[in-house]
Parts: C-alpha cells; structure tokens; sequence
C-alpha cells in the first residue's frame, strides 16, 4: 500500500527529528510488562486468523495458532523432527507402511482420551471434497488421497486405518521418508467426528466450538480484536510448558505494531524492512521463501535458450536486488533449496553444500552466453531483443522489478519491459502458464528439499512453466526410496540440474528482522509450518 | 408530500437492486477468482469452487444469491472460512459506526462554531487562526494526522494508546485523526455561508427592527446559513459510519474498513457484494432522508 509506505516514511522522520531511539518513552501504555511472574506472551498479527479449524488452515498465522493449540502425531522443533501426539512409529521395509503409536493418557482439553480414530477423521476429512481442504494437496502420498480429492473413489478408501485405539497406520503410494516429519503440518491435525458433527458449518469458528489437544487452548477470540490462548492443563506435557498465556492482537499496520513494541505493549515484533536501517541490532531469521524469476519453456522465443537463461543469471546483481528491494535484509540466493530444511543427519546445507550464484553480477559472462544464445537463435543485435518481466501490483514488487530490469539492460543491453497487473490476474495467469517471464516465489509446506523440487517434475500442478527435463524426472523418481543417503544423493543432483538448467532463476532467500523481549527466552521464528514456536518460551529474570 | 416521500422510496429500492446486479456481474470479469493462488492446485481449487456453489452456471448463481437477499442472507464469505458475511458485518459495523458517530459529532459541533467565529471576526486574528485549522485540515490527509497524532500522544508522550479501540481512552485519537478533514470542511463551508447571510436583506431587517447582536446571529444568520451544512451531511454520515481502511489500520480498530479494501484484492465475491449493499443502502437511506428533509425545509423542491 503506497500510503502505509508514506506513513512508515513519516515515522522514520520524526524519529529522526525528535531524536528518539527504541525504548525511549518506553512503558507508558500502561500495560503490565512481560515478567517471568506472569509468563504471558503478548503478540501482534497483521492478519487474524480467519479460522482455527486445521483442516481450513490456508495462513501461515493460522498454522502457528493452530499447532500450538493441537498436536499431529510428530512435532518439528526446530530442525528436528520429535514425537508429539505419537510416541514412536515402525516403518516397513518397502517404507510404504508407517504405523504409529499414540501416547497414552493424552487427553482433549474437554477431558475425552485422544484415540487414533480422532487422527484418521483428520485425514478423512482434509482429503474429502466435500470439506473443500485448501491443504489436501499436501497428503498426496496417502494412498488413494488424490483420488479421492478428485471425488473419484470413496473416503472410507483412504489409506489411514485405526488399528486399536493406540494405532494407526498409513499406507503410501510412495516411499516418502520425510513422512513423520510432514505429520507436523497444520492440516494433519486430529479432529473431532463429534464435535465437527455437532457444529457443522460453525466448527472453529469460535473457541468453545472446537476441543483442543495441544499444550495451548483457545480461550478468547474478539474477531478482528484478539485472541487469548492459554496454558491447557490436560495436556500431557504441560509441566514443561512455561507460559501461562498467549495474547495475539490483531493490528494491520506494520508500524502501529512496531510502535506498540516500543510503547513496552509487545514482546515480540517485526520490523518493516523500510525502517531496517534504523535497527541495525535486530535479529534475523529466514521465512523459508525464496524468490526467483520464472520462465516459460512453451511462450515467448527466448526462454526455450539455456544460454539465454544463463545470460540473465549471470547478469543479475543479486547482492544489489536484496539492497534495493529488501533494505538489504533478504539474503541473495546462492542456491534453490533452503539450506535449513532436514537432510540425512543434520540439515540438508550443512550435508550438501553448493554455491551456484554469485553475489554479484558478472557482465563479462553474461555477454559470452548472450553472444551464444543469440548465434543459437538467429539473432544479430542485443538491442532487437525485448523481454517482458511480468509482476503483481505490490509496491514491492514495482521495486524489485525494476532492480531487475537495469540489471538486464545495462548488464545485457536488451530492452526490457515491466508489466505490472492486479496479483489475482498475475496468479491467474500464472496457472494457465499463460505468461512468458515473471517474477515468483515459493515458500516451504515442509522440511525437505522435495517441498522445492517437486514443482518442476514435468506435468506436476505447479510446473506452470512447463519445464521438462527427463534426466530431473528420473532423479526425482530415484529419491522415492527409504535409504536416506541414496534418496538425498539423487535430490542433490537434482537440485544441481536446477541450478544449471535454470527451469527458474533464484534471486533471493527471504528474512525478516525482529524485535525481542529481552527477558523471553527459547522463542523460535521458524521458517517451515509456522511462523514462530513458543512451546518451551519463557520469560525469565 | 406523501407521493413526494413514496417516490424518493420507490427510487432508492431500484437503485439498490441494479447497483447488486452490476456489481455481481461486474466482479466476475475480472481475472482470477477466490481461489486463485500459488499454492492451490486444479483439484482442489475445484473442491472449493464447488463448495461455495461456483461450479454453477452464473445466471443460476445470480438468482440463488438475489432469492436469499430477500431474505437478508448475503451468504458465506469466500476467505474467512466459515464465516458469513452477515457475521462478519454484524460485528464490524459498530466499530466503524462508534468511532464514525463520535467523529462526526466532534467535526460538526467544532466545525460549525469555528465557521461562525471566522465568519463573526472576518479579516481578524481569530479568523486567520481557524482558516489555518481549516487548511491543514484539507490539505494534510488523516493517515499523517494518525501518525503524528499516535507519535506525541503515544510514544512520545505517553498519554494515550496507540492502537485498538478498547475504551474511552482509545477513541479519542482516531476520533481526532478521522474528524479533522471533516471539520475543516464544515468549518469552511459555514464560514462562507455565514458570509453571504450576513450580506442579505433580512439580516439588515432584522437588525433595523431593533434586534440585538445574539438574536440577529442567532435566529436569522446561523439558521440561514446552516443549510449547506445539511447538504454535505447525509452522504458523509454514510461513508463515515461504514469505516475508513486507513484510519482503521492505522489505529487497530476491527471495523468494516479492511473489509472493503481485503474482499476486492481477494476477490471475495460473497464479501465485495455484501459490502456493496451495505454501503449501497446506507447512502441510499441517508440521501432518501436528505432529499425529504429538503422537501419539508423547502416546498419549492416538492414540484421538481
């Protein structure tokens, strides 16, 4: 919005003028402060949460509410994957067999035992139609879920079966070791046959229409005002939860938020990244998305080119982009993948490291793979080229696309144009592959490099720019096996081809800068599933 | 009179009628839908699309949302997940309607009295200094004045809170923040309204037949010069009471501001429509109530 950018303008302005720094007329607001007393966590959302039912959880904001307030069978505490509503699991040797073994003694908020049939009705219910999931895409390695999905076989067909009331069992259609991992994901929560049965169309949409089996539960919802989570005390870990209360305001203005924070009425904020400048001390964590410029393999002559492609790579400033577009607090992009997501041991980066991309741009290389291109294609001049980059109607994205377009034309001499439209047309656009260069992104459903890497299996849903590469789809298949090493040699490789074959060009990995409670400990932005977790946060002295 | 006021109903009805059929069929051409995102796939984009009954044929839909308007139903919205746009109006509303009402009484009384003062000293001090209000007021628009207002009263000073509306203390910014541009247009508007009375004939009568200062101003000139201010008064009571997004965003207040705003970007059928009908029928009332005022102050508008 141009006018919060002008109102974000005037509050480094007067910052400026009046000469207060963070914290300085602190404590005014009256509000209590955050104390290892009371252990309550005060927080700002720009967005409510428009429902807190699991299986209609489309916002990261939601996601981070809900999995506080439920519990999938396996949790993702930071980049570990540790038992949660399940207490262990057995995988088959084929590992299209997973069976898991549910905690005894945890109980719903409401006093009632939680059985394995509560999580198969979850999974029921994400993957039939008739829920309108936004999520069910995500259980397609559930035997028979896409099927289903699509309305052409029955619910009861689903590949989860309640063995007893203390296991439950999954059948794949794919060997996906990632699994346990995945069942951390805010649609593969557990729900209620009878409280969905009870409320109907009203399920989640108030605190008391709903029962909770995560260490939080909601307490108070004023839409559009706030939400109160407190401390559930029939969760079975609840000795080892230390805050006593969640308070989440809804505040849409980044600034009011950030103004809030230093009025001592927030723990926790994150800074626009037009005032990054003023906060030099802040901390970063990475949200797990990455932009990249996308290409069509089907319109527009160029793109087809590889050295066409690699000539805009090489010509991209990426170090600059990240300056100019992001007040410098993204990350250029050295690689596709996340180097933060699970790999066999530790994390995928560590294991597989890769630098693809330089910071910087360079022209010298740039031109070479032009002057190959253009020979390729029977072109004569640079400057006959015209290449149109496509991009929502964000202020952002206005910016970031224009980084982009000088890079190109004084880094490759070609004209190029910006074309900015309203982002529900961009997107629809976008899945009619009927675009020929745009700016995108992507951002994590889960920790592993499949999350990134799927997207351009030759006729998978999100390869909109219908990339196919034979080699990359056998890479892919090859990674659909339980030894852990093979599996992730092959996605390696994979995310090599990507990084050389350019079915898209990364730009950046995105970060975002906060503010932090000094006295709040071991709370975790994340960048997979939630925005932050604040499971085992506590103030202390 | 009586075929007067039922005319001016008559009319306000069709206008409401054509203004939801065209805003129904004007939101569906453009591109996109709901659903439309880069994490939805085809199938359940589908799924979704069948749930909320836009799998059907568009003349279909239309009749099926025009039968249950009659009947006060506006249906669920699209991105708030199982949310009806009724419930999400019902609550909205007295936010906006609460900060609108306080700010229109504050622009009003302020305006109007800073108007006559102007009008009373023209060409002196006193005049000068609300001209001024009334030029900042015009020209600064009310996202600064929130900013500024929020900085010295909250931040700098700590006076009031910044942000959310949860008791008197937290009305009084955005009322002030929300007023300002109305004030200074009431102000303006009786100010040279106030002029031209003092200039007419009556008021020489008035003042030949031996009235007194406060008799002269108060029962000829601020009567007469009052009715500008009644003109302006019917359309910026709706649109105040239904929200402003930007003061709503700026001070936190749940009101229907973001609403209007967040359902077009989202292409929240449901939500644009019902937001469209709301306001569409606010303004009609206010305009309705506006024109027969007219009609009882004025017999001359009656024949026309």
């Amino acid at each position: 919005m141009k006018m919060k950018k002008r109102l974000l303008a005037l509050f480094v302005a007067l910052t400026m003028l009046t000469g207060c720094a963070a914290n300085e007329g602190g404590g005014t607001g009256g509000e209590s402060q955050g104390s290892a007393g009371a252990q309550e966590l005060r927080l700002a959302f720009a967005v409510e949460p428009a429902t807190i039912d699991p299986q209609k959880c489309t916002l990261m904001g939601e996601a981070t509410v809900m999995l506080h307030m439920f519990e999938g069978l396996y949790r993702l505490d930071g980049t570990k994957v540790v038992p949660a509503g399940a207490k262990s699991y057995e995988v088959s040797k084929d590992g299209l067999t997973y069976t898991f073994h549910l905690r005894d003694g945890a109980k719903w908020s409401d006093g009632k035992e939680v059985t394995a049939d509560d999580f198969k009705f979850g999974f029921e219910r994400l993957v039939d139609p008739a829920t309108a999931s936004p999520g069910a895409y995500l259980a397609g390695m559930i035997k028979n879920a896409t099927k289903i999905n699509k309305g052409e076989m029955d619910v009861s067909k689903l590949g989860v079966e309640a063995v007893d009331d203390k296991t439950i069992k999954f059948n794949l259609e794919y060997p996906a070791p990632y699994f346990p991992g995945m069942l951390s994901t805010a649609a593969f929560l557990p729900a209620r046959r009878d409280l969905v049965k009870k409320y109907g169309k009203e399920y989640g949409t108030s605190p008391e229409k709903l029962a909770y089996n995560g260490p939080f539960k909601a307490t108070k919802w004023t839409h559009g005002e706030e939400m109160v989570l407190e401390r559930n005390e029939n969760h079975w870990d609840a000795a080892n939860v230390k805050l006593n209360k969640v308070s989440i305001q809804i505040v849409p203005d980044p600034s009011t938020q950030l103004g809030m924070y230093e009025n001592g009425e927030l723990d926790y904020v994150e800074v626009p990244t037009e005032l990054a400048a003023n906060y030099p001390d802040a901390k970063k964590y990475s949200t797990g998305g990455v932009d990249y410029l996308q290409v069509s393999f089907v319109n527009g002559k160029y793109y087809s080119n590889k050295n066409f492609r690699k000539a805009i790579s090489a010509a991209l400033d990426r170090e600059e982009y990240v300056k100019m577009a992001f007040g410098g607090v993204s990350e250029p992009a050295k690689r596709y993948v996340l180097p933060d997501v699970l790999g066999v041991k530790g994390t995928y980066g560590e294991e597989y490291p890769l630098e693809a991309f330089p910071a910087n741009a360079e022209p010298e290389k740039a031109k070479e793979y032009l002057a190959a291109a253009m020979k390729e294609l029977g072109v004569s001049s640079p400057g006959t080229i015209e290449i149109t980059l496509s991009t929502a109607d964000t202020e952002d994205s206005r910016k970031g696309a224009e980084v982009i377009q000088e890079q190109l034309t004084k880094n490759l001499g070609i004209k190029v144009k910006v074309n900015q439209m309203a982002s529900k047309q961009y997107w629809a656009n976008w899945a009619k592959s009927d675009f020929e260069f745009m700016v995108g992104g992507w951002t994590p459903d889960y920790s592993d490099p499949r999350t990134y890497l799927d997207l351009y299996i030759s006729g998978s849903g999100s390869n909109r720019g219908v990339y196919k590469n034979p080699a990359y789809d056998e890479l892919l298949e090859k990674s659909n096996t339980n030894d852990l090493k093979t599996r992730f040699d092959a996605l390696f490789e994979a995310e090599k081809i990507v990084c050389d074959d350019l079915p898209i060009i990364p730009l950046d990995v995105r970060k975002k800068q906060y503010l932090i409670n000094e006295k709040l400990k071991n709370f975790q932005p994340s960048f997979v599933q939630l925005n932050y977790n604040w499971l085992h946060a506590e103030f202390t002295e | 009179m009586k075929k007067y006021v039922i005319k001016r109903i008559i009319i306000s009805v069709i206008t409401v009628f054509v203004l939801t059929t065209v805003v129904f069929f004007l939101v569906r051409l453009m591109p996109g839908g709901p659903f439309t995102n880069p994490k939805m796939t085809p199938e359940v984009q589908k799924a979704m699309e069948a749930y909320y009954g836009l799998d059907k044929p568009l003349p279909v839909q239309y009749l099926t949302y025009m039968n249950n308007l009659l009947h006060g139903d506006f249906g669920y919205s699209m991105t708030h997940a199982n949310q009806s746009v009724n419930s999400i109006m019902f609550r909205a509303f007295p936010f906006s309607a609460d900060v609108g009402i306080r700010a229109l009484v504050f622009a009003f009384s302020i305006g109007i009295v800073l108007g006559i003062i102007a009008a009373l000293n023209r060409g002196k001090k006193l005049d000068f200094v609300c001209v001024l209000i009334a030029i900042i007021g015009t020209s600064v628009p009310d996202f600064i004045i929130g900013g500024v207002l929020q900085y010295f009263f909250g931040i700098k000073w700590g006076l009031l809170p910044i942000a959310q509306y949860k008791g008197f203390r937290y009305t009084i910014l955005p009322m002030l923040a929300l007023a300002f541009a109305t004030l200074a247009s009431v102000s303006r508007i009786m100010r040279s309204s106030m002029l031209e009375v003092i200039n007419q004939d009556y008021i020489k009568t008035a003042k030949a037949k031996g009235l007194n200062d406060v008799e002269v101003v108060a029962k000829h000139e601020i009567r007469n010069a009052i009715m500008p201010i009644v003109t302006i008064m019917g359309p910026l009571v709706a649109s105040v009471l239904t929200g402003t997004f930007v003061i709503e965003s700026i001070f936190a207040i749940p009101g229907m501001g973001k609403y209007y705003v967040e359902s077009i970007s989202s292409l929240d059928y449901t939500m644009v429509l019902g937001m469209t009908v709301f306001f569409g029928v606010l303004l009609v009332i206010a305009n309705t109530i506006t024109d027969i005022a007219y009609g009882m102050i004025d017999p001359r508008i009656r024949v026309r």
